[in-house]
């Protein structure tokens, strides 16, 4: 795919991110792998067709939010490969004695907090919480029900009264949630 | 000695030992003439006749109808036991000799006979049943027993206490008085008439377990492993249940054996037999190791559930214990095989063959399980019609389930569990609600009973002459047992740590480790060992060491796992239901780890989760469930809704009686809630206080509204030492309603009403949940189900139906209301907008002493207390009072939003006046200590029904009672002997006598009527539990209220009697001698909405906004909350519909108010 230049990593560079993301040499290239994989034109970064183009992804009904979650911090709506492995740094399980550099409680919840917030003022207002709960649960609830639970879960979760949820509400909300387990993946250990 | 047999049980039934000694010829005398002049239908005798030469050759002959063998028992003799006597044989023949003469039963039709010998066998299981129910029931009511020790060893121990009865009664038909005869033939003891009680009593052995006992325990089990947790641990329950056992056994029998044969076991204590145990081979050793390494899920569970373990830990521990069977049971049967043909060397072959055996017993379970689970789906699918034979669909499936593995020799318990959890993802989403719940109970019943005779099965066996015991061997397996045990879960720990995301702790591997209970399968598979062609003796020691080993477990390990849990510190289960924002980060956690996964391209654990969920959605949801419109979060919602519905009816109740129980115990006890709530409450009010500074718009709404609910509640709840001032500021607070801004100015702000809610509704469900009683037999107790769900449809029905029949009630009372009005002048109108009727002077006023001035007509100032509510433009808000007012304004609006008599409660403070009749204010204040409480008014009038009209407190100024707990009720009213109500009462003598010292108007032709009786459309259920107050010890704040008087009241009379005026003595009886409250009825009359609004409002907390219509999604539908769940809409829709309909087709109008369709 033309992209063979950028098939192997340099070690300075695999050292650079391993400082930076805490992942290990061999997880570097295995997701590097798959990164070139996925860039199917070979410009060392994606875009967010390459993500959305994944099969798997199209059964995901947040997968449209969780590809956009990787763009966020893009400016010309791509990501080279430092930026992808940043994002997953954040699925790293978080190991006892190390410092989480990416991967702590709270970036691991607020990546999920971005799920809600699709306008990106860092508050999930009843309409996106709607919206989201009908993307992924759409279709085996009815809309008003839906609707009352958007409601009361907004009513449970605030409390300034702003009618929307912040992210520190949302952690709040979440304390009892053991979501430093939940929110890792075995793979990026 | 079939009639001693007969004598013998009859003792037995009634639990009572028999005495011992043979029964004297007189009385068998006296039996045979009784059973003789009894005529008898077809005889059925079993004879059996103990010719002891041993066990092999002891002969059994049957005889039938009037056909009697007689076998005469000859004894030999024998050396140890020998005071057999002759009138043993003596006994024998004089019974048959009745017998034989007894052929005439043809003839004749019978009043009554005996028919023992065709019940017995049901009636000794049934009456052994019931037993172990009141064994369970008498375990849970000795509190001091369950807090100490775990339910499994009680029942072990009643158990033995039952195997000492049945034992001596076995005994006593040798006739020896000197307590049970081991005698030893050969070496071996012979137990005496082991057959005798064979047709009696339920004998334990491998076939009632694996058939009838585990079946219901496996499939209870199996309905609670449909969870997330087990599916998350479901990797390493599987590396526990299979290497884990694996590793155990073959370490342990090996260990065992070479222990066996360097002679460091010792000798056996029977002297008598030199059995050694160095001459047991390998295989029978790897045989006990495979039973003995089993552990139990019938132990583990019964101990686990009640320690309360958080969910990972309990699957992990609960999962092992069965999952572990198809190993324990392909183990033992391949070893049973090897041991058997002990001569035969074992071959390779043999072991592949036994390797393969135990995948397709495992697998092979699995798939029969899985398919008469999809099967059961299937069924159910069909059956919304016809609900009746859903809840035998399920279970006699999963039964099947079990039964078709067994049949091939598959695992029977892997194929129920599979069965139970499809069944349990699938069918159960197919059925009602009421069927669920009574598989749920039913399950429960049969798993709980099945429980408890197992273990008293247990303690029944131990009281036996067969057991052979070795003090080396049982403690060398003991040892063995608890540290290899140990060591194999440190190590697989280990191991699957790695894999696991979540560690397991070093804390929770002792707890798993030590929580390897050995039980009833272990115990089975070494009864079972007996028809197998091991020598008796070796199998002997087998089954006492196996006793011995779940004894150990059960009793020292599971009475000390609960302590060590706790000093453990480890993490309990969460009794707290999940949020909705914790249900919906859950699936989107899911989904995210999901999408990551495939990002990366890693097919890992959630990858696969999320295509097999997809799958299911996509595919198996439609074929298998009828209404695919599911997902657990709108159970979740609905439950939630339903809960906080709860916390709001029986919160305050609750949270009272918590506050009784403080008084009594501390003398002070400030407030019932821990102290992370309180914290939370500051934070709350700090927050509600910063918001108050910004928003000056709802800075009137006092701080009250959400912050000071404990302040309220201690108040409230407060003992003796609330003084009169501090009442009186509760009672301005939300009693007077003149301070603008309070709930009682009917200010209804939808936007701000509801936003505090969640932690106030946190707090009832609080005060609700740790009410002790709730404490003690709601949460912990795995006896009951969803105890108070269940009741809520017809609680409902009943509410709606009492709210109709207040309505009828008060709409009447209105007509009368008017009448008086155009009397009485115009209303005046305080500044709140609240048309207050003042009592004149109280010095003007005739006094009423009598307990007859209900009969009074309602006319006239003088008994125009009766405080009026200003009209009601928003009835969902009417504050202060809990029930009645929200029935009073449901009725007001039935009619046109009028104001209308309410039947109002009292609010918190201060006792009930509680006054029939036209309330006598008092005003010389004899009697009047009441005059703030509120009181409750009888209205009748001319052909006018009663209604219970209750006045709220009156307002500032007036003195507060010094906070007797009696209710103040005029003084000097004569009592009346009995209830002034009935028919015939009201034209009796000394009823027409009493209302000579009652002033009577002139216009009093009520004197005369009888109150009218509305029809009752419900009936009052009785309350499931009931739960004393004792009123001497009751704050004053915990007056029953007075709806809650008014209700109980009602509630006693006959059906026929029910109308709402009530005599002194009723009231005064019910006040002095305490109240029996039953919760479910705290406020059944109260309408549905008013449960949602009433407590908040009166606490000063506005009611929680109740959800969204589903209909229009605009109006909370609370207004209809007794509508089912799935149908939650609001009035306007349902109006609407009714209208719709009535126009399509073209019939006369619905009725007025909707909810009476």
């Amino acid at each position: 795919m033309g992209n063979s230049n950028s098939v192997t990593l340099q070690p300075e560079e695999v050292e650079r991110m391993q400082n930076e993301t805490g992942f290990s040499a061999s997880q570097i290239e295995r997701l590097y792998s798959r990164f070139t994989t996925l860039d199917k034109f070979g410009n060392g970064a994606l875009s967010r067709e390459d993500l959305l183009r994944i099969p798997e992804l199209a059964i995901n009904p947040l997968g449209d939010r969780i590809v956009h979650a990787f763009f966020r911090d893009a400016e010309d709506e791509s990501i080279n490969f430092l930026q992808f492995l940043k994002t997953l740094a954040i699925f790293r399980p978080i190991r006892k004695g190390r410092e989480p550099r990416y991967n702590s409680r709270e970036q691991k919840l607020q990546f999920a907090f971005r799920m809600y917030d699709l306008d990106g003022d860092e508050l999930i207002s009843r309409d996106e919480l709607l919206c989201v709960l009908h993307m992924m649960v759409g279709a085996n609830i009815s809309d008003e029900q839906l609707a009352s639970i958007a409601d009361r879960t907004i009513r449970e979760v605030d409390q300034d009264n702003d009618d929307a949820i912040s992210l520190a509400e949302f952690s709040e909300a979440l304390k009892r949630t053991e979501v430093e387990g939940k929110m890792s993946i075995r793979y990026l250990n | 000695m079939r009639v001693v047999g007969l004598l013998a049980l009859l003792p037995l039934l009634a639990l009572l030992p028999a005495p011992t000694e043979a029964i004297s010829p007189a009385a068998i005398a006296a039996e045979l003439t009784r059973m003789r002049s009894r005529p008898r239908p077809r005889m059925r005798r079993s004879v059996v006749e103990t010719n002891t030469h041993g066990e092999a050759d002891r002969t059994t002959t049957i005889s039938h109808g009037g056909e009697h063998a007689v076998v005469h028992g000859e004894h030999s003799e024998h050396g140890a036991g020998s005071a057999h006597s002759g009138s043993h044989g003596d006994v024998v023949t004089m019974s048959y000799c009745v017998e034989s003469e007894e052929v005439h039963e043809s003839h004749g039709i019978h009043v009554a006979s005996w028919r023992w010998t065709e019940v017995q066998t049901y009636y000794a299981i049934t009456l052994f049943i019931v037993i172990a129910g009141l064994a369970k029931l008498a375990f849970h009511h000795a509190h001091f027993l369950s807090s100490k020790l775990p339910e499994s060893c009680l029942l072990i121990i009643l158990g033995i206490f039952m195997g000492i009865i049945t034992y001596h009664i076995r005994h006593r038909n040798d006739g020896n008085e000197d307590g049970p005869n081991i005698r030893f033939e050969n070496g071996t003891v012979v137990p005496p008439c082991e057959d005798e009680f064979a047709g009696f009593f339920p004998k334990f052995d491998a076939e009632l377990f694996f058939l009838v006992l585990l079946p219901p325990i496996v499939l209870e089990a199996s309905y609670s492993l449909h969870d997330r947790a087990f599916m998350d641990n479901l990797g390493s329950v599987l590396i526990f249940a299979v290497v884990g056992t694996l590793f155990n056994m073959f370490i342990i029998s090996p260990a065992l054996w070479g222990l066996a044969k360097a002679g460091a076991m010792g000798s056996s204590m029977i002297p008598a037999d030199h059995y050694d145990v160095s001459q047991i081979s390998l295989v029978q050793m790897l045989t006990f190791g495979s039973l003995i390494v089993a552990v139990d899920p019938v132990a583990v569970l019964a101990i686990f559930q009640e320690v309360g373990v958080n969910k990972d830990l309990y699957f992990l521990v609960f999962g092992e214990s069965l999952l572990n069977d198809a190993v324990t049971v392909v183990l033992y049967n391949a070893m049973v095989v090897f041991a058997n043909s002990e001569d035969v060397p074992v071959t390779y072959d043999q072991v592949l063959l036994a390797i393969a055996a135990f995948f397709c017993v495992s697998l092979g379970g699995l798939a029969i399980g899985i398919v008469f689970g999809v099967l059961t789906a299937i069924i159910t699918k069909y059956t919304p019609d016809v609900r009746v034979v859903e809840p035998l669909s399920l279970l006699a499936m999963a039964y099947l389930a079990y039964l078709s593995a067994e049949l091939v020799h598959f695992s029977g318990i892997i194929a129920c569990v599979g069965c139970g959890v499809v069944q349990a993802h699938y069918a159960m989403k197919n059925i009602s609600k009421n069927s669920y719940i009574t598989i749920k109970y039913f399950i429960t019943m049969a798993s709980s009973t099945s429980d408890t005779i197992i273990f008293m099965f247990l303690g029944m066996v131990l009281v036996s002459d067969d057991h052979k015991w070795h003090t080396g061997f049982a403690l060398w397996t003991l040892v063995l047992c608890l540290v290899v045990r140990f060591v194999g879960v440190y190590l697989l720990c280990w191991m699957a740590n790695f894999r696991r995301l979540r560690r397991i702790g070093k804390k929770e591997q002792f707890i798993m480790a030590y929580g390897g209970l050995r039980g009833a399968v272990g115990f089975s598979l070494v009864v079972m060992l007996r028809d197998s062609q091991i020598d008796p003796m070796t199998v002997r020691i087998f089954v006492t060491t196996t006793l011995f080993i779940i004894l150990f477990t059960v009793f020292i390990q599971g009475s000390t796992i609960k302590l060590l849990v706790s000093l453990f510190n480890i993490k309990l289960e969460e009794t707290e239901d999940p949020t909705l924002a914790e249900e919906i980060a859950a699936t989107t956690v899911d989904h995210i780890t999901a999408g990551v996964e495939e990002i990366i391209g890693y097919r890992g654990t959630n990858f696969f989760k999320e295509r097999l969920e997809h799958f299911d959605e996509k595919y198996l949801k439609p074929l298998l469930i009828s209404d695919s419109l599911d997902s657990s979060l709108a159970r979740l919602y609905d439950k939630l809704v339903l809960d906080e519905h709860y916390a709001n009816l029986y919160g305050p109740a609750a949270a009272a009686e918590t506050k009784k129980v403080d008084i009594v115990g501390s003398g002070e006890g400030d407030f019932f809630l821990p102290e992370e709530e309180m914290v939370h409450l500051r934070r709350r009010q700090e927050a509600l206080r910063r918001q108050l500074s910004q928003q000056s718009s709802i800075g009137a709404r006092p701080l009250s509204r959400l912050g000071t609910l404990r302040e309220r509640l201690s108040r409230r709840l407060s003992t003796t030492s609330a003084s009169p001032a501090q009442a009186q500021s509760v009672d301005v607070e939300h009693g007077s309603g003149t301070a603008p801004g309070t709930p009682l100015s009917g200010r209804f702000n939808p936007d701000d009403n509801y936003k505090t809610f969640p932690a106030d509704g946190h707090l009832l469900r609080k005060a609700f949940r740790s009410n002790p009683y709730n404490k003690l037999h709601l949460r912990y107790n795995p006896n009951l189900i969803d105890e108070e769900d269940q009741e809520i449809d017809t609680h409902l029905r009943r509410r709606r139906m009492n709210a109709q029949r207040f309505s009828q009630i008060a709409q009447l009372a209105l007509q009368q209301e008017r009448a008086e009005e155009d009397a009485a002048g115009p209303l005046r109108r305080t500044a709140s907008g609240i048309s207050w009727r003042r009592p004149p002077a109280p010095a003007a006023r005739p006094r009423s002493n009598s307990l007859h001035s209900k009969r009074r007509p309602r006319s006239g100032p003088e008994n125009g207390e009766v405080v009026r509510y200003p009209r009601l433009a928003r009835p969902a808000v009417l504050p202060v009072i809990h029930s009645g007012v929200d029935i009073a304004a449901r009725a007001a609006e039935a009619q046109g939003r009028e104001n209308a008599a309410y039947v109002a409660e009292d609010s918190a403070a201060g006792p009930v006046e509680l006054t029939v009749g036209s309330v006598d204010r008092g005003g010389e204040g004899e009697g009047g200590s009441g005059h703030s409480a509120a009181s409750v008014s009888v209205v009748t009038s001319a052909n006018v029904p009663s209604a219970v009209v209750v006045t709220p407190p009156t307002p500032a100024g007036e003195t507060l009672p010094s906070g007797g707990p009696q209710l103040s009720l005029p003084a000097s009213a004569p009592a009346t002997p009995h209830d002034s109500l009935s028919d015939d009462s009201a034209l009796s003598p000394d009823q027409s006598a009493a209302p000579a010292s009652a002033p009577e108007t002139p216009t009093a032709p009520s004197s005369e009527q009888l109150p009218h009786r509305l029809p009752m459309h419900g009936r009052f259920a009785p309350p499931k539990r009931s739960m004393t107050v004792d009123a001497s010890v009751t704050a004053p704040g915990h007056r029953p209220s007075s709806a809650m008087v008014a209700g109980r009241l009602l509630r006693r009379r006959a059906p026929s009697q029910r109308s709402l005026d009530f005599s002194l003595d009723e009231v005064r009886s019910l006040s002095s001698s305490g109240f029996s409250t039953p919760r479910s009825n705290y406020a059944s009359l109260a309408n549905s909405r008013s449960s949602l609004a009433g407590w908040d409002a009166r606490a000063g907390v506005d009611e929680p906004a109740p959800p969204l219509c589903r209909q229009c999604t605009l109006h909370r539908y609370g207004v209809v909350v007794d509508q089912p769940v799935s149908r939650r809409v609001c009035r306007s829709c349902v109006g609407r519909r009714a209208r719709e309909w009535m126009l399509a087709a073209a019939l006369p109008p619905p009725p007025p108010s909707p909810e009476k369709e």
